[in-house]
């Protein structure tokens, strides 16, 4: 074990925690049921992976998670929602999201130039949220925005403050969204596919950006992504989403090596990994996933995995598998018919 | 280089950007410079580097969207200068391109049906007329059944996009491909299907590819060569099995490692330690390139001189017998230095 999984171990301070999370949308008086009962649970320091193939309800699921869903067209329901163990986020209004919003919870977007405003100056931008949540003047809003970009890697922060959105770079934009999202030490910080527009080496440093902000400042990250290989870097944990539910739950570093829901083992499956054995030939190409991703809003008798799983059996088209409710870094899978030993 | 002529072979192209410099006017951006590069016929050539560094120009050049400010590109030995009327419109319908976002390449008011059936339109009359045909043919080549035909682009999912869009080029009956970054809008499973693609479009009909990416483990999965490329340089230049043994140029091996720390093939996951990234820092502007090596101001194994002196480009000796150079562009490597650090890494 690293000793940063030691160190979140023994500080086990819960920040954010969710209990049977349900997301239903009414389009045309019809009610959709989206996300059918999620459990998530943040501690302090600690980076989460939520991974799927797209259309699985990560997004939903992150978005659910700071009240960014309209009502009254989507309904969120939920057994128990928390935040530090006394906010209860279940019953807030909208003027009490704004309050938690960018100062308790955080978020971070795919495409950093559409989070950005393209007629404000970076400076701007960042005085105007580190003002909202805290009674500082100008001045000092600006030295927090600068501390905040210097720890995001961005030295010239004087520079930085002053440009525009189309002045930078999408890795530096990136990480401008990063600086702002810290900048007043929220608890949870959510970061929807924030790596995807980006090219390697930025991708590689905003990653390191998020591993660093838990570390240090003891913030709790969610990483929403398809990249595996960025989950297998920098998150201790991850959830597997499929159709609206979780379906396999873990330690990256064993749920990695040893999936046990037969979507899991696809996944890593078609994720190619760099092979440098020396001598070996050209890898053979990664396998996709079969058949479709199972549209979110269709409700299904059995596992919505059913239709391109191999192992599937008649009990799966029926009965939902469970997810066993256990320790939180336990290893937990949702499966009729579990893969059992090494598969990767 | 193999002894047969390259399908497409560029020969120290440059390609200027004009762009405003504050109120002076303008000035001229060198996107690529002095760059040598070649494709054979059924090659798969991955071209990688960071944003910025070019790859897309050089990609746009090579198929004729821009124009080079010099240098000389070549097709199957023809140079393009040289080419007219008939010759050059053979030529563009030989060499497709497949763009990043497959939703903007596809015009949203027309059905799949009409936008595949205009790439037959621009050709000989005796193709447009077995127009359903082709159009099926092609359909199959990509893996999609004919329902999708009456269809709008908003209706389909990303990578089915992306492999309409590849269904489009494939009606041109083209001998090369050049796609620019045609994974990064697609999830895990998608890019799987499109590499499988193009990898089974290389073997059964001979066509050539240059697949720009960012992501060198799905890269290491198609390619013949892999092109390393920074500040419109080619950094690197080897055969890919070559490559992902025994990178030579410090940058190849920044890359390779960004890609997927602690997550190698045969390695366990251990997550959680890497909390300073491999490459710090932006790429520097092309504005204003460093002196000496490019890429000195990132460079890890930097020397002296690196500052000061632009490095040559040297050809490493291989014990292994693939007649296909490994060409890298370093100071590390230089001739007099009697490469070390080479033979270190050989051993390791």
């Amino acid at each position: 074990m690293s000793p940063l999984a030691n160190q979140t171990k023994s500080s086990p301070q819960t920040v954010l925690s969710l209990r049977g999370l349900r997301l239903s949308l009414t389009l045309a008086g019809q009610k959709h049921e989206l996300i059918k009962g999620i459990d998530l649970d943040l501690q302090a320091g600690e980076v989460v992976g939520l991974v799927g193939e797209s259309g699985c309800g990560k997004t939903l699921t992150g978005n659910a998670l700071l009240g960014l869903l309209p009502s009254p067209k989507f309904r969120m329901q939920s057994q128990e929602f928390l935040l530090n163990g006394k906010h209860d986020l279940a019953t807030a209004d909208e003027k009490r999201w704004r309050q938690l919003r960018g100062r308790h919870l955080a978020m971070i977007f795919q495409e950093p130039q559409s989070a950005l405003d393209p007629v404000f100056t970076i400076g701007q931008q960042m005085r105007r949220v580190i003002r909202r949540h805290k009674p500082v003047d100008r001045q000092r809003a600006n030295e927090i925005a600068l501390a905040s970009l210097a720890e995001c890697g961005l030295a010239d922060g004087q520079r930085v403050l002053s440009a525009y959105p189309h002045q930078l770079s999408g890795g530096m934009r990136q990480r401008v969204m990063i600086a702002m999202a810290l900048s007043c030490k929220p608890e949870v910080l959510i970061a929807d596919e924030p790596t995807s527009a980006l090219d390697i080496s930025s991708r590689d440093q905003v990653l390191a950006l998020l591993r660093r902000a838990a570390l240090n400042h003891g913030t709790a990250v969610l990483l929403i992504s398809h990249d595996l290989a960025a989950v297998a870097r920098i998150c201790d944990r991850a959830l597997v989403m499929y159709a609206g539910r979780v379906l396999e739950s873990g330690p990256t570093a064993v749920l990695f090596s040893q999936p046990r829901h037969p979507y899991s083992a696809a996944l890593l499956q078609a994720t190619p990994r760099i092979s440098t054995h020396i001598g070996s030939q050209q890898p053979a190409i990664v396998r996709p996933i079969g058949g479709q991703v199972q549209a979110l809003h269709l409700a299904t008798a059995g596992c919505a995995y059913t239709a391109r799983c191999q192992r599937a059996t008649e009990l799966c088209s029926q009965q939902i598998p469970g997810l066993q409710a256990g320790n939180l870094h336990a290893h937990a899978v949702a499966c009729h018919h579990p893969l059992t030993g090494d598969v990767s | 280089m193999t002894a047969t002529q390259p399908l497409m072979e560029v020969r120290q192209l440059s390609v200027q950007h004009s762009v405003r410099a504050g109120a002076r006017g303008q000035t001229g951006l060198e996107a690529v410079r002095q760059l040598s590069l070649s494709v054979a016929e059924g090659e798969i050539v991955a071209l990688v580097g960071e944003s910025g560094c070019g790859k897309s120009s050089l990609a746009r050049a090579m198929v004729g969207l821009l124009a080079p400010s010099s240098g000389e590109i070549y097709f199957r030995g023809v140079p393009l200068q040289g080419l007219n009327g008939e010759a050059r419109k053979n030529w563009r319908m030989q060499t497709q391109m497949i763009f990043q976002d497959p939703h903007a390449a596809l015009s949203p008011r027309r059905t799949i049906a009409e936008t595949l059936a205009e790439a037959l339109e621009l050709q000989d009359a005796a193709r447009a007329q077995q127009q359903e045909q082709h159009i099926l043919n092609a359909l199959f080549e990509v893996n999609l059944s004919s329902d999708i035909l009456q269809r709008y682009p908003h209706q389909l999912s990303g990578g089915q996009k992306q492999r309409i869009a590849l269904a489009r080029a494939l009606l041109c009956q083209p001998s090369l491909i050049i796609a620019d970054e045609p994974l990064s809008a697609l999830d895990v499973s998608e890019q799987a299907r499109l590499l499988r693609l193009f990898s089974k479009l290389r073997t059964d009909k001979q066509i050539a590819f240059i697949l720009i990416a960012h992501d060198l483990a799905a890269v290491q999965q198609v390619a013949d060569r892999v092109a390393v490329m920074y500040l419109g340089q080619l950094l690197e230049l080897a055969p890919a099995a070559r490559f992902f043994r025994a990178a030579a140029h410090p940058y190849s091996q920044a890359l390779l490692q960004a890609t997927q720390r602690n997550w190698r093939s045969g390695s366990s996951v251990v997550p959680g330690l890497a909390v300073e990234p491999v490459l710090s820092g932006e790429p520097p502007s092309a504005l204003t390139p460093p002196s000496g090596c490019v890429f000195h101001t990132r460079c890890a194994q930097r020397l002296e001189h690196c500052s000061r002196v632009a490095p040559e480009q040297q050809t490493l000796v291989q014990q292994d017998t693939t007649a296909v150079a490994h060409q890298v562009l370093c100071h590390l490597y230089s001739t007099d230095r009697k490469s070390p650090h080479l033979m270190q890494q050989e051993k390791s």
